[in-house]
């Protein structure tokens, strides 16, 4: 395999894990769809350049005081044990079903978080008042917001 | 009243539902060898964390959940140095570039058009 390609792939993906857009969800399809990867193998390269790259990240972290202990060790001991179980057992998945099982969870992820960014977006628009009344009420539910500051209940202009 | 408010969201919203969801996120990242921490945020924000520090939290538990799998992957023998070296050495300088280009996280648009390509990468990945 084409060191240059390698390279190029995981900088991709960690320029988005940069952003704090999860990282790794992109870098192993890149791995395994187009440069033919074993799925199992580009999980454990995700894995060991995570650690690499969340040391420094993870100290600038706690120098800020963004680290919330309680929450941390709380959140942590439950899924050190679930993490633990279920990486043992996925080297005993067939690769195969286990890329189409990630396929699944990719999906799922991506249309919960893109549908949360969109109702986010349009909650934000929700405080908006615009500063002439829109000539029709429908236009106010189109920028996102009741129009009651123009139009009364039935919809006539105040 | 806000500081302590602020000392006690930690451990006031962390129900047993958290737990579990806490466990099952630990499973999704040794499972698939990532995207635990696309769970842990929302995690740690609905257990009252604000946007930030549940960020820099889910930094903190993800790091051992990933150190612990890659331990078990490596005992279990699926372990490629050659392709370690280049993708995660790709990875730490993207991860530079990425943070210095983007110092707030990404504009609508671009996180919708990064869900669009997950979505169409987990579609290829099910059909193959």
């Amino acid at each position: 395999m084409n060191a240059l390609w390698l390279i190029l792939a995981g900088a991709a993906g960690g320029v988005i894990a940069g952003m704090g857009m999860g990282g790794g969800t992109l870098t192993i399809p890149l791995l395994t769809l187009a440069l033919d990867v074993e799925q199992k193998a580009a999980q454990a390269v995700n894995l060991a350049a995570f650690v690499v790259m969340s040391l420094p990240v993870l100290a600038i972290h706690i120098k800020n005081k963004l680290v919330d202990f309680p929450a941390f060790f709380k959140a942590s001991s439950a899924a050190l044990i679930g993490c633990a179980v279920c990486a043992w057992f996925a080297a005993d998945v067939p690769a195969q079903i286990l890329s189409k099982c990630f396929g699944g969870f990719l999906i799922a992820l991506g249309v919960w978080q893109g549908a949360a960014a969109i109702k986010n977006k349009a909650s934000d628009k929700k405080g908006f008042v615009p500063r002439h009344r829109p000539p029709i009420r429908f236009n106010c539910l189109v920028l996102c917001e009741s129009g009651g500051a123009y139009y009364d209940e039935g919809g006539k202009p105040r | 009243m806000g500081a302590q408010n602020e000392k006690n969201r930690g451990k006031k919203g962390f129900k047993p539902l958290y737990w579990v969801a806490a466990a099952a996120a630990g499973c999704v990242n040794g499972l698939f060898g990532g995207g635990g921490g696309m769970l842990i945020v929302p995690l740690l924000s609905g257990a009252g964390l604000e946007v930030k520090k549940a960020h820099a939290t889910a930094v903190a538990v993800i790091l051992p959940l990933c150190l612990v799998s890659a331990v078990i992957y490596i005992v279990k023998g699926i372990f490629d140095l050659h392709l370690t070296l280049c993708v995660g050495g790709g990875v730490v300088a993207g991860g530079i570039l990425g943070a210095l280009l983007l110092k707030k996280a990404g504009g609508f648009w671009l996180s919708l058009f990064f869900y669009a390509v997950m979505i169409a990468a987990g579609a290829k990945m099910v059909a193959a």
